[in-house]
């Protein structure tokens, strides 16, 4: 099968790469450019531990195909951070204790910034269904929707500025 | 799982998409969200040796009014655009109920309604199908859910599509030859193994909706184990328009799915002429449901047939009662 070129916009960067056209945004990411905090577990689609931002939604990156993603702003968990700060969500994350083993965390929160960028003042109800797609075994979700839902209120005090830096 | 290799080609124009399915002569696939898709062929379960990436054709992202009044929704407009569609509520409940959030801005219309039927059997990996018998939805010989079954009989899965049935919508077709016009309810055959009547060389362009009528109220139920990312078990769509004294129904239709090979519109003409009364509504509902015919579980084989039966017949009642209420005060 013949290699095609394409052009990501990564965090900010722009890669060209030479890639197969049947593999999957989350492998280039994982596998051509080392960014492996976007995990492969079920690689169906139903599990959301491979979720990135394209475009400022979030998108399950297993079924994205790389060429794809072609002409569009990707923001992996990696690209949160600013200047060594943790993101809000990211802060909210720790300091609500919603990590356990760690494995869903990162497309936990690429879903919650995503959603967060669309729906600015959701209700507890709208944030559980918004991260229905991301599945987490160990904390029984309630301490991830506490601290989805403590960014939400932060960012309606803040107007949403601070997340619309990023 | 990965995927097998295939090219991938994303054509400007409707026109470069025909021609590229055209000449791969039923070897190409077209390639939408891909949320079903892809999964399908990690599975090995559909193989293609080419993917026509529909979603950079500008003419299928949008929704747009015609002249005899009937809204065409682009086959590449995102599910969860139709959440955002208010003329036919029974549509945008349809539609809010589709997998979950993140994969309803990545799933499309067309998509939806093309989506593959499913079976606990056939949805599992082509690792576990290795060295095993075949079915035949796999191009093999025999059923693994209902062993004594000369057809497949995986569920028809779409959320959107009994309320478009319901609703009365067409679908526009296109292909090499021209193109061609059909209900909704006409895309579909009572054969899980091919459940859809596209030819290969077709692309769904758009889905119409006709005008909703003044005096008319629409309503979607879907049991589902789980509110989000969940297929449903059963799920019915129901119409109801009342004539100009507000009580008399002018015009009912529903249709059902989930359990079923082929979504199916039950028959609910008997209110039509009549006087609205919840009775009435038991009474009809009750008869209507049996039209569902053979009922399938392939879809999820610890929820048996009879209580799907049942289910069926309340969520037809329920629906009926709320495009009821809805119609009165339309
Ligand atoms: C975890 C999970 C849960 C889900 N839950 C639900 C659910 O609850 N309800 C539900 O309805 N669906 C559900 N889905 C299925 C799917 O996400 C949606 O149905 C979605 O709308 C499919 O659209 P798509 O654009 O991604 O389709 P694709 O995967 O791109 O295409 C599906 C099929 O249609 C064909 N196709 C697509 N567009 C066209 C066209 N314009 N012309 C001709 N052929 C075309 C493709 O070749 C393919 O065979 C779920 C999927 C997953 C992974
Ligand atoms: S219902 Fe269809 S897909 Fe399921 S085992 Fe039987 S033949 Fe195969």
């Amino acid at each position: 099968m013949s290699k095609i070129l394409v052009e990501l916009q990564v965090n900010g960067e722009s890669h060209e790469l030479a890639i197969e056209p049947h593999r999957t945004l989350l492998e280039v990411l994982r596998e051509n450019l080392g960014l492996t905090g976007a995990k492969e577990a079920c690689d169906l689609g139903e599990c959301g531990v491979c979720m990135v931002l394209m475009g400022g939604k979030p998108v399950l990156s297993c079924l994205v195909l790389a060429a794809d993603a072609q002409g569009q702003e990707i923001v992996t968990i990696e690209g949160l951070a600013q200047g060594g700060k943790p993101h809000p969500l990211q802060q909210a994350f720790v300091e609500h204790g919603a990590i356990q083993c760690g494995y869903c965390t990162p497309g936990m929160i690429m879903t919650a910034k995503g959603f967060l960028n669309s729906h600015p003042a959701p209700t507890e109800e709208d944030v559980r269904k918004a991260i229905g797609n991301n599945i987490c075994r160990c904390t029984g979700y309630k301490k991830i929707v506490e601290a989805i839902m403590d960014v939400a209120s932060q960012n309606a005090v803040q107007s949403g500025e601070e997340l619309a830096k990023v | 799982m990965r995927l097998p290799p295939f090219e991938c080609a994303s054509p400007a124009s409707l026109e470069e998409a025909i021609n590229l399915l055209g000449q791969a002569a039923g070897q190409a696939r077209v390639l939408a969200g891909g949320t079903d898709l892809l999964p399908a062929m990690k599975r090995r379960g559909i193989a293609a040796g080419l993917l026509v990436n529909i979603k950079g054709i500008a003419g299928l992202k949008q929704v747009s009014a015609r002249e005899d009044g009937s809204t065409a929704i682009g086959a590449a407009v995102s599910v969860n655009e139709v959440t955002g569609l208010t003329a036919w509520p029974a549509l945008a409940q349809a539609a809010s109920r589709v997998a979950a959030w993140t994969l309803r801005h990545m799933g499309t219309v067309g998509g939806n309604l093309l989506v593959d039927n499913r079976c606990w059997y056939y949805n599992r990996s082509g690792e576990w199908w290795r060295g095993k018998e075949q079915c035949f939805k796999r191009g093999g010989e025999r059923c693994y859910v209902f062993p004594s079954g000369r057809q497949c009989r995986a569920a028809a899965s779409s959320d959107l599509v009994p309320a478009l049935v319901a609703i009365g919508a067409r679908v526009e077709v296109q292909s090499a030859s021209g193109s061609r016009l059909l209900a909704v309810k006409d895309l579909y055959r009572a054969d899980g193994a091919a459940p859809h009547t596209l030819e290969p060389g077709e692309i769904l362009t758009h889905i119409l909706l006709p005008p909703c009528p003044a005096g008319t109220g629409s309503a979607f139920i879907k049991l589902a184990r789980r509110q989000t990312l969940d297929f449903a078990l059963v799920n019915v769509a129901a119409v109801i328009s009342l004539a100009e004294d507000g009580r008399t129904c002018r015009e009912a239709s529903a249709a059902v799915s989930g359990s079923v090979v082929a979504p199916t519109p039950l028959p609910v003409k008997q209110l039509e002429g009549r006087e609205i009364t919840t009775w009435l509504l038991d009474e009809v509902a009750g008869e209507a449901v049996k039209a569902m015919g053979f009922v399938t579980y392939a879809g999820a084989m610890d929820v048996p047939a009879g209580y799907r039966r049942q289910v069926a017949g309340v969520l037809l009642r329920r629906s009926l009662e709320q495009a009821w209420e809805r119609a009165r005060n339309a």
